[in-house]
């Protein structure tokens, strides 16, 4: 081996030769936490605005009610009561049940925006019809009436229907395509998919509803999560509907049960932040079971939920 | 190899198919049973043969609905011939619209318990007037209830014209003061021989800097910039706010008016005993009392179910007594509830009982006395109330003693939420300190008169106004 070659090879080994352990791993790791921190630093203090409120919303669940008013604010109540999560849900008001309206108009509308609108939308994206596209105009124009200007026509059509104090009225419209907006997301998530797959699929015996169910739904499965999360939150939230289109008060959903623990001169504060927790915690397990679906939502349609 | 088409040309065995999902879809939707359509808004089963009555209510919290629903109840045990429907707002803000949207609508509606203005209402003919109702029953006496509620119900001054109404609840203005603070300034606490002058005294002496940053931490007094406060101040110094009754309805101009307004803005600005928006930071000056840094406020009753909860949980010390008086004697507002019944009633007969009802002692003891809301206007609901029922603080004499002295709140009487609006803004700067009350109140008199002028020409003008105790 040359005198050459053999400097070679020291030097490759040096360079292969691990590095005293303590020192290159002390500074990369300082380093390191030092950058975390400083992120975490960053992110903590753009985190606590937004979580203020949810921190007094909790502590407020905790009080009694005299302590409520105090200035400065008792973050830590001096005596914590969690009989007021027990109270809001069963006693002052029947919260469980309004939960349990809620669900059932969130379940009944999530069938209706994810299946029915899915249907319609893929008809508009890949059926051929006399006056399709001028149908699909007048389908989208609906989305630019505000709600309130169809408030009143739309209660007076209820109330033909006999749908008035009930909670069909808040799923019906949803069950029967009612939201253009995901017909909207579907058919342009549909006329991103292949036609040629679907055409494969009917060479091979597919029919028309085939296509859709073996074909154009298990390739959407971002729109489906998309328009799942979006329908859940919209109903779970739902307030100016049900308290237009629901009188009785067994048929209160959770939005407008809310309303129910602020009197005319007095508000029961700690009840109504243990509904809010309580009412808050489904939207919180959604939202982090979900994040990823989430997140490809408002990539997807371009809104916030 | 030709290339498939983009868009499927629809076959007829899928027309077909499509059609027949639609009809399924459709036939399920339409037998789909609409869940109970039973519960408020609709009559209950079996009562074909009754009479029924619709009852919108006044929104007040939900212990209110929940013994509401247990009277009416009892009622439809005990009145076999008549059926009551009640409808029950969901709460605060929304009873007006909530009203006028079924009015919209087209529902019916026999009893209105008021919490906006029912003078709208009385205008446009929607109001039956009860006076031959109330004079055939021997068993109703207005006479029972606090006579300035009596005198808002009639359409005229002087109980004149029509009557809309009976009494059903109220609230006035009262001072609530805490008593910690009194002890701790060494001050005597506030009694019925108060002239306002002593109230100026007495905030002077408890306001104090704690901190020494030149600021004031603890204040003597607070008289929100709302007319429903500032409204008696200016009757007890002789001058007044608005009065819709007089040919010339602005009073703020008034040499007496001026000289209130001029008392109240030196509160904030000359003498710094009173806590301006920016001083309370947010909070409410019930807060403030309960939280040691306000000694005293003008509150309603309804205040004693904030301060209650603060005595037992915190163990605040309060008192309350009547307004001070002023060059022209003692003067606290009155808000007056009525419960009317409308010309759309079918059975004129049967929802008088039920307005009767409402107004009765048993209602009231259940909704207004053994709930925490404004008393019943029937005077020995009210005595029972204060007299019986609350046990602190230990002097509640004003409690019974404050709508005697009772004006109408001008921003509930007819025209008053259209003339209020100009009265409000136009004082701003008052508030604000921009400028002496002498320098806004022509010209606010000058729109104020010139509003009601028009509005008095053209019948049906009223506004709904405020659902005043459900927004304050």
């Amino acid at each position: 081996m040359s005198e050459k070659n053999l400097e070679l090879n020291l030097l490759t080994s040096a360079r292969r030769a691990p590095q005293p352990r303590s020192a290159f791993l002390s500074r990369k790791t300082l380093l390191e936490i030092l950058r975390q921190l400083i992120l975490y630093i960053i992110l903590i203090a753009g985190a606590l605005p937004f979580l203020f409120p949810l921190i007094f919303m909790l502590s407020t669940s905790l009080k009694s009610k005299g302590e409520v008013l105090l200035v400065p604010i008792r973050w830590i109540p001096s005596q914590i009561i969690w009989g007021n999560y027990y109270e809001a849900m069963f006693g002052y008001l029947p919260l469980y049940w309004f939960m349990l309206n809620t669900l059932k108009v969130v379940l009944g509308s999530l069938v209706g925006d994810v299946l029915v609108c899915a249907l319609v939308g893929y008809a508009f994206a890949r059926l051929r019809a006399p006056g399709r596209d001028i149908l699909f105009i007048i389908v989208l124009s609906t989305m630019m009436l505000p709600g309130q200007v169809v408030l009143v026509p739309t209660y007076i059509l209820f109330r033909y229907l006999h749908l008035l104090n009930s909670l069909w009225s808040l799923i019906l419209p949803n069950l029967l395509a009612g939201g253009a907006f995901f017909i909207f997301l579907f058919r342009q998530f549909f006329q991103t998919i292949n036609p040629e797959l679907g055409d494969a699929a009917k060479i091979d015996g597919c029919g028309l509803f085939g296509v859709f169910w073996r074909i154009y739904l298990p390739l959407s499965t971002p729109v489906l999560a998309t328009v799942a999360i979006f329908s859940f939150f919209w109903n779970w939230n739902n307030f100016l509907w049900p308290l237009i289109l629901i009188d009785a008060q067994d048929k209160f959903v959770l939005a407008v049960g809310l309303k129910l623990f602020q009197g005319a001169h007095t508000t029961e504060f700690p009840l109504l932040m243990a509904a809010s927790v309580i009412a808050l915690l489904p939207c919180l397990l959604l939202f982090f079971s979900a994040q990823k679906y989430f997140i490809q939502g408002v990539v997807v349609s371009g809104v916030k939920g | 190899m030709n290339a498939p088409s983009k868009t499927a040309k629809l076959s007829r065995r899928d027309f077909l198919q499509l059609t027949a999902i639609g009809t399924v879809g459709a036939v399920i939707a339409a037998c789909a049973p609409p869940a109970s359509l039973s519960g408020s808004g609709e009559a209950s089963a079996g009562t074909a043969a009754k009479k029924s009555v619709f009852v919108f209510e006044c929104c007040w919290n939900a212990e209110h609905i929940k013994a509401g629903k247990e009277l009416y109840t009892k009622f439809r045990s005990e009145h076999a011939t008549i059926d009551v429907i009640d409808f029950w707002p969901a709460a605060g803000e929304d009873w007006t619209a909530k009203l006028l949207a079924k009015v919209a609508a087209g529902d019916q509606m026999d009893i209105i318990w008021w919490c906006a203005s029912h003078h709208k209402f009385a205008e446009e003919g929607r109001l039956v007037d009860l006076k031959d109702l109330v004079a055939s029953d021997t068993s109703f006496k207005l006479e029972d209830y606090q006579s300035v509620g009596v005198d808002f119900c009639y359409d005229q001054p002087k109980r004149g014209g029509a009557l809309w109404g009976v009494p059903t609840n109220y609230a006035t203005v009262l001072l609530w003061y805490n008593k910690k603070m009194f002890d701790a300034a060494g001050v005597p606490y506030p009694d019925t021989k108060w002239t306002y002058t002593d109230l100026l005294d007495a905030a002077k002496q408890l306001t104090k800097d704690t901190n020494g940053d030149g600021k004031p931490d603890e204040w003597g007094i607070s008289i929100p910039n709302d007319s429903w406060y500032y409204q008696p101040v200016l009757d007890a110094f002789g001058g007044g706010a608005v009065n819709i009754d007089e040919d010339q309805p602005c009073k703020l101009n008034q040499p007496q008016s001026v000289e209130a307004l001029q008392w109240l803005q030196d509160l904030y600005l000359k003498h710094k005993v009173a806590p301006t928006s920016a001083d309370m930071a947010g909070l409410g000056s019930q807060a403030m009392l309960i939280s040691n840094k306000l000694a005293m406020g003008f509150w309603p009753e309804w205040a004693q179910f904030d301060f209650l909860p603060a005595h037992k949980d915190t163990g605040l010390e309060y008192g309350v007594t009547l307004l001070p008086t002023g060059s022209a004697g003692r003067v606290t507002n009155y808000w007056a509830g009525i419960t009317s019944i409308t010309t759309m009633a079918k059975n004129p007969e049967a929802a008088w009982e039920v307005t009767k009802f409402i107004a009765g002692d048993e209602y009231q003891r259940m909704m207004t006395v053994t709930l925490p809301e404004s008393p019943a206007a029937l005077i020995k609901t009210t005595d029972f109330r204060f007299k019986e029922y609350d046990k602190y603080p230990e002097d509640r004499s004003a409690l019974i003693e404050s709508p005697k002295y009772g004006r109408q709140y001008f921003v509930v009487a007819r025209y008053g939420k259209e003339l209020g609006d100009i009265v409000t803004p136009g004082l701003d700067p008052v508030w604000e300190g921009k400028t002496a009350p002498a320098a806004v109140v022509d010209d606010i008199c000058a729109k104020v008169d010139a509003k009601a002028a028009e509005l008095k020409a053209k019948k049906g003008s009223s506004g709904m106004g405020i659902c005043r105790p459900c927004t304050a």
